[in-house]
């Protein structure tokens, strides 16, 4: 009888019980390892450090106070009510919120949840139930994040999940032997004590059996080189798996990612009106904003880097405006509809197509190289809009939902990989149908408002300088020269520090009258500015633009990245026809169009950073690969896995339900009754709040459905069970296979005699008995019914028949095949 | 089902895995969201591949079990399971092998349910065996087997299960418990109820067994004088013989039992069964005797022989089975053993009821051959089971003939 108190049991128990004390720390720490990773993974997404800091504390302290010390170990009851408790509250919350919010609540309760779990008493069940919590926080997690170090993030998660598995189930294994163990032992010693009766003595429970952990090999020896590395091997083979799996899972629809963002989205100074403190933060900000990548429309090349400065232009601002207190507002017109453009002319030099990757943005604003076009990969519904000289695209949901946009566009205004500073005007016009190629008289005049005594200074100066250089007919040598005295670095100088300007400010002066005047210190666009009131100050209609310039060319991947610090503003002038320049740059204007020529006052930056070569390059790596994650990873839809030649996914097929005969007529019925009926039910529902009779309509028809679902999943669990072992129902109907009774049945089959369903092995023997009676076959019935006594006995007995008997039985079988030979068919 | 290799199937926690799975799966095709499908793919991945491991565990890998042929009730077993492991890469962790243990005591299971036993085996290294071993307590004599074995695991991360059946059937049986038989058996079954003691003649020199030298006496035969050693120690020495025994012995186990009996039946039986089957050992220990046994159980037998340990462990063998019957058989086993009774063998019944004749209450006094239904065909015959011994398993002083190795006999 098991003791389990002898000296060598209780030693080796004990050893056992130390090594998984070990076993189960390194779990603790890992379960702990997980909560906090997941939801840090939550914060990640949210933009704030909320969840993660709590659930560090909390499980720290749990480990502490429940699992090393034991002096708090919640009883499962009380958890039971906490984690009920926390739902309603929470859950009432839940339904006034947007889904970004609401996932938010949804990672508060799990981090709620697995707080209180943290003060249980270990057992595998609470384990499990840490790591599931953890993994829905990670559900939770995809929602949010969209970066690729979530993807890096999500690895190292999985790789901790799958060790703490695995730990999970060494340490369930040795509970479930030492429990086994204990009950042996408990059953040993209660028969011990009933073994005075000798009853029981002889007739007791016959077979006591068990393992004792001491009987165990040398556990330490499993986990060997052998082990780990096939382990790193699963990992690895799961994440070439992933990838396998995640590009072959036909999209349905054409939208791809949405990540529910919940911090705000980055601002790219693209609205009707910039301040210049506004500027100053956008300038501070180093957020990635988009890239973009050249290639030559006609061949689909793409181009290498560009030779000179790039200027992606967001919009123009035609009015100059300053409030009382002394900021200066630029504002372009009120937004109008905007058209669509037309595409290039054949006759274009050099063709060049830009595709732009914008990142998500509340504001429907979008860049482009000026005067842009149109062509394959433009979405159709792009807009450009004359006035305001903004390209937009149409505000949908998807621009809350933090999507990023893809768009291509095409221009002529590159020359050997150089951008031009002539542009030609080009609006197409909604009412008439017909492209405009130069402004009309209203427009002109907006270009060339101009107070001369709010710039007495500028305009002497300007004035000066056109006197002085002796331009006065050429416009563009009048910008020039402008622009050039401006650019001196030896006059004005570069800074965002717009507290060093406000101290030597004289308030009552026009800021950029100040800054022409005075203190010569400012950000582009107080050089702008000054740049257009200069121009308009001598008569040349001028606006100021503002977009991007310059930004970081990536040779790994061959395109542009432009961030919230590469926003620009500069100015551009415009030429009438006859001052359009002949040459190079003549080819892209119209002939008889106007052209806008695009000038840059702003000298170079004293105090710009130069990072080291290693770390830009890094950083380009990095950047690199969240091109790539982006472009086949988050942006993967139907649409792109049919370009990527993956494969025609269902989405391509939409609408083959719809066509289908009568599945048709069906399913656009139930679409319509969904849309038309349940829809606004539950959008009433939601609006008028939970505790309403449509919440209980709502809360009865969830019910019904899980628990159908329930009951479908164990169904489906019992039949594949049985399918597969045999045991369940088809086993109850067929039985485990009996080698000797099919083949019975097969000889008899070949003759004629099937046994109908409804009929037992039994009666089916009878049956043939009968029908070997009238042959005269009494030795065959005799062997038939051996046989069916012996099917009976192994069937339904559980009988295992000897080598004797089984070797009488193929007899018989062999008797019964003999006799039916015989007989006429 | 390939080689008794069944396909995984979620365990418990499996099932929960893949509800949460297929949860991430709903939303990301309900969303499009193409993380989640990242997510997915990412547990989908571990599931595929613990299939995998486990199928590969499991595949050749080979089973053996080393149990002795049998055993005491009661006495502790220890068996030892061994694994190989056929794979010359891939090591096999965390198995369990199941093997089953079914109580047959002659007549099926005995509405005794199989009981699984649980082995753990932390690992088995590629082309390497492990050895583990488990203990089991057979309380009830009779004859068990052992096996199949079913190796499963759920390793590494217990959320599929796989398992391979292993047929590796073997029988034990389980031997009757044994006690000691008192004085008063043996002065029993040498004597004899009416004075065989005194009818055993002696029996020639030949017959006797060498025992060793000692001084001559006198009334010592010259015959016994040994010559060569009296001359080398200069004394007369004499040889002792030690006179061999004829202890043979019919034995008729009388099991009866009611059509629904009850625990003091069912512990008599086993009482009569102990009884004999020490009886027997004590026999086979002294030895050079005849031996017929005759069953009166469910199944009528009788086997008669010289009591060699091979002899004796097969009515042993034949014990550990043995189950009581209606007593019908009663007649024709002791047909058997008159046929069969070994000369001049004292006979013995050992009953599970009281002799039915209410003037034979005591010990010595004999059973009449009336009893067994006219099972004697001749006078000789009749004369024998004349003299036969009826011990009833349920009478007072029972221990006066056997006694359990701890102590009296516990009424039953």
């Amino acid at each position: 009888m098991p003791n389990g108190g002898t000296g060598s049991n209780m030693e080796s128990t004990m050893h056992q019980r130390t090594e998984t004390d070990g076993l189960e720390r390194m779990l603790q720490l890992l379960t702990i390892g997980l909560a906090v990773l997941s939801a840090f993974l939550v914060d990640w997404g949210r933009g704030r450090a909320a969840f993660s800091p709590a659930l560090l504390v909390t499980s720290l302290t749990a480990f502490y106070v429940t699992d090393t010390r034991r002096w708090i170990q919640l009883p499962r009851a009380v958890v039971g009510i906490l984690t009920l408790g926390v739902v309603f509250p929470m859950a009432q919350g839940f339904l006034r919120y947007d889904t970004a919010a609401q996932l938010t609540e949804i990672g508060r309760l799990l981090t709620v949840w697995i707080s209180v779990f943290f003060f249980q008493a270990k057992s595998p069940r609470i384990y499990g139930s840490l790591i599931v919590l953890s993994l829905l926080m990670v559900v939770v997690a995809s929602i949010l994040n969209d970066g690729l170090v979530f993807a890096l993030l999500l690895i190292v998660f999985q790789f901790g999940g799958l060790l703490s598995l695995i730990l999970l189930y060494v340490h369930s294994g040795q509970i479930a032997l030492r429990s086994r163990f204990a009950a042996a032992v408990g059953a040993g010693r209660a028969g011990a004590d009933r073994a005075s009766r000798l009853a029981d003595r002889l007739l007791g429970k016959p077979i006591l059996a068990y393992q004792e952990p001491s009987s165990l090999p040398d556990r330490g020896r499993m986990w060997d080189r052998g082990l780990i590395v096939h382990l790193l091997g699963m990992v690895c083979a799961t994440i070439v798996f992933t990838a396998a799996f995640f590009f072959a899972v036909p999209r349905i629809g054409a939208g791809g990612w949405r990540a529910m963002r919940e911090r705000p989205h980055p601002s790219v100074g693209l609205g009707s009106a910039i301040e210049f403190r506004q500027f100053e933060k956008i300038l501070s900000n180093d957020e990635l904003v988009l890239r973009l990548a050249f290639s030559d429309a006609r061949t689909g090349a793409p181009l290498p880097a560009m030779l000179g400065p790039v200027y992606l232009q967001g919009r123009a601002l035609p009015f100059y405006d300053v409030d009382a207190r002394g900021h200066v507002t630029w504002r372009s017109y009120s937004h109008g509809e905007g058209a669509a453009f037309s595409e290039l002319p054949r006759s274009t030099a050099e063709p060049v197509r830009t595709d732009f990757l914008f990142e998500p943005t509340g504001d429907p604003s979008l860049v482009f190289i000026s005067a842009p076009a149109s062509g394959p990969g433009t979405p159709g519904d792009l807009r450009y809009d004359r006035h305001s000289g903004r390209l937009v695209r149409p505000r949908s949901d998807d621009l809350s939902m933090g999507t990023p946009y893809r768009y291509s566009l095409y221009s002529d205004g590159f020359r050997s990989r150089s951008q031009m500073p002539v542009m030609p005007v080009r609006n197409h016009n909604r009412r008439t149908g017909e492209t405009e190629y130069q402004l009309g008289p209203q427009e002109k005049a907006g270009l060339l408002e101009f107070d001369r005594a709010r710039f007495p200074r500028l305009a002497q100066t300007a004035r000066a300088l056109i006197e002085e250089g002796r331009t006065e007919t050429n416009r563009i040598f009048k910008g020039r020269a402008l622009q050039n005295h401006l650019k001196d670095a030896r006059v004005f100088h570069y800074t965002l520090d717009l507290e060093s300007i406000e101290a030597v400010r004289h308030p009552e002066l026009d800021p950029i009258e100040d800054f022409v005047a005075n203190h010569h210190t400012g950000h582009c666009a107080y050089f702008a500015s000054a740049l257009a009131m200069m121009l308009r100050s001598v008569g040349i209609p001028a606006r100021v633009v503002i977009g991007f310039l310059d930004g970081e060319y990536n040779g790994l991947g061959n395109y542009y990245q432009f961030r919230q610090n590469d926003a620009h503003a500069w100015v551009e002038m415009y030429l009438e026809p006859d001052q359009v320049p002949e040459g190079p740059t003549a080819a892209a204007v119209s002939p008889g169009g106007a052209a806008w020529y695009r000038l840059d006052p702003t000298p170079p930056a004293d105090d710009a950073l130069v990072g080291a070569e290693g770390a830009r390059n890094i950083d380009k790596l990095l950047d690199f690969a969240q091109l790539l994650w982006k472009d086949y990873v988050l942006d993967m839809n139907a649409a792109r896995q049919n370009a990527s030649g993956i494969f025609s996914p269902p989405g391509e097929r939409a609408g083959l339900l719809e066509r289908t005969p009568f599945l048709g007529p069906v399913w656009s019925a139930m679409r319509s009754w969904w849309k038309e009926r349940i829809v606004p039910f539950l959008a009433a529902w939601r609006r008028e709040g939970f505790w309403n009779w449509r919440g209980g309509v709502v809360a009865s028809v969830l019910a019904a459905l899980v628990f159908a679902l329930a009951a479908a999943a164990r169904f489906a669990a019992r039949s594949g069970r049985a399918f597969w072992s045999g045991d369940g129902r088809r086993g109850r109907a067929a039985g485990p296979r009996i080698e000797f009774y099919e083949r019975l049945e097969r000889i008899l089959r070949h003759h004629g005699w099937v046994r109908r369903p409804t009929q037992t092995q039994r009666e089916f023997a009878r049956e043939a008995s009968a029908a070997f009676h009238e042959g005269h076959g009494d030795a065959s019935v005799d062997a038939l019914r051996r046989i069916i006594d012996a099917f009976y006995r192994v069937r339904f007995g559980g009988a295992t028949l000897s080598d004797t008997e089984s070797r009488e039985i193929d007899g018989a079988v062999d008797s019964v095949r003999a006799h039916v030979a015989s007989r006429p068919r | 089902m390939l080689n008794g290799l069944r396909i995984p199937m979620p365990t418990r926690e499996g099932l929960y895995f893949v509800s949460v799975l297929l949860f991430v799966m709903g939303g990301a095709v309900a969303r499009e969201l193409n993380l989640l499908i990242v997510l997915a793919g990412m547990m989908i991945g571990p599931l595929v591949f613990h299939a995998r491991m486990v199928l590969l565990a499991l595949r050749r890998l080979s089973v053996s079990r080393r149990l002795p042929r049998r055993i005491q009730a009661g006495e502790s077993l220890h068996v030892r399971i061994g694994i190989a492991n056929g794979r010359r890469q891939l090591g096999a962790w965390l198995l369990r092998a199941r093997d089953r243990i079914t109580y047959r005591n002659g007549q099926g299971d005995g509405g005794i349910p199989p009981t699984a036993v649980d082995v753990a085996v932390p690992l088995v290294e590629p082309a390497g065996e492990t050895w583990v071993s488990y203990r089991a307590h057979l309380t009830r004599r009779g004859l068990y087997e052992f096996g199949p074995i079913t190796v499963s695991t759920r390793f590494p991360l217990g959320l599929l299960e796989c398992s391979r059946r292993f047929d590796a059937r073997q029988e034990l049986i389980v031997c009757p418990r044994l006690g000691r038989m008192t004085a008063e058996w043996d002065r029993l079954t040498q004597g004899g109820p009416t004075g065989t003691q005194a009818a055993l003649a002696r029996q020639g020199l030949t017959e006797d067994e060498f025992h060793g030298l000692r001084e001559w006496r006198p009334g010592d035969s010259r015959r016994w004088v040994h010559w060569r050693t009296s001359a080398r120690l200069s004394t007369l020495s004499v040889k002792q013989f030690e006179r061999k025994r004829h202890r043979s012995l019919a034995l008729l186990l009388d099991l009866r039992m009611p059509a629904r009996p009850t625990e003091t039946d069912r512990v008599r039986l086993e009482l009569v069964v102990s009884i004999a089957a020490t009886a027997l050992t004590d026999i086979a220990r002294q030895g050079l005797a005849r031996v017929t046994l005759a069953i009166a159980g469910a199944r009528p037998g009788c086997w008669s022989g010289a009591a060699s340990p091979r002899f004796v462990d097969e009515l042993i063998d034949r014990l550990a089975a043995v189950e009581g019957g209606s007593g019908a058989t009663l007649a024709e086993a002791a047909r058997m053993l008159v046929e069969r009774w070994p000369g001049g063998a004292p006979g013995v019944v050992l009953s599970t009821r009281p002799m039915p004749a209410d003037a034979f209450g005591s010990v010595n006094r004999s059973a009449p051959a009336e009893l067994f239904g006219g099972a004697a065909g001749t006078a000789v015959e009749a004369r024998r089971l004349d003299r036969v011994t009826w011990i009833d398993a349920g009478r007072r002083d029972l221990d006066r003939f056997f006694q359990w190795s701890h102590g009296p006999v516990d009424r039953a």
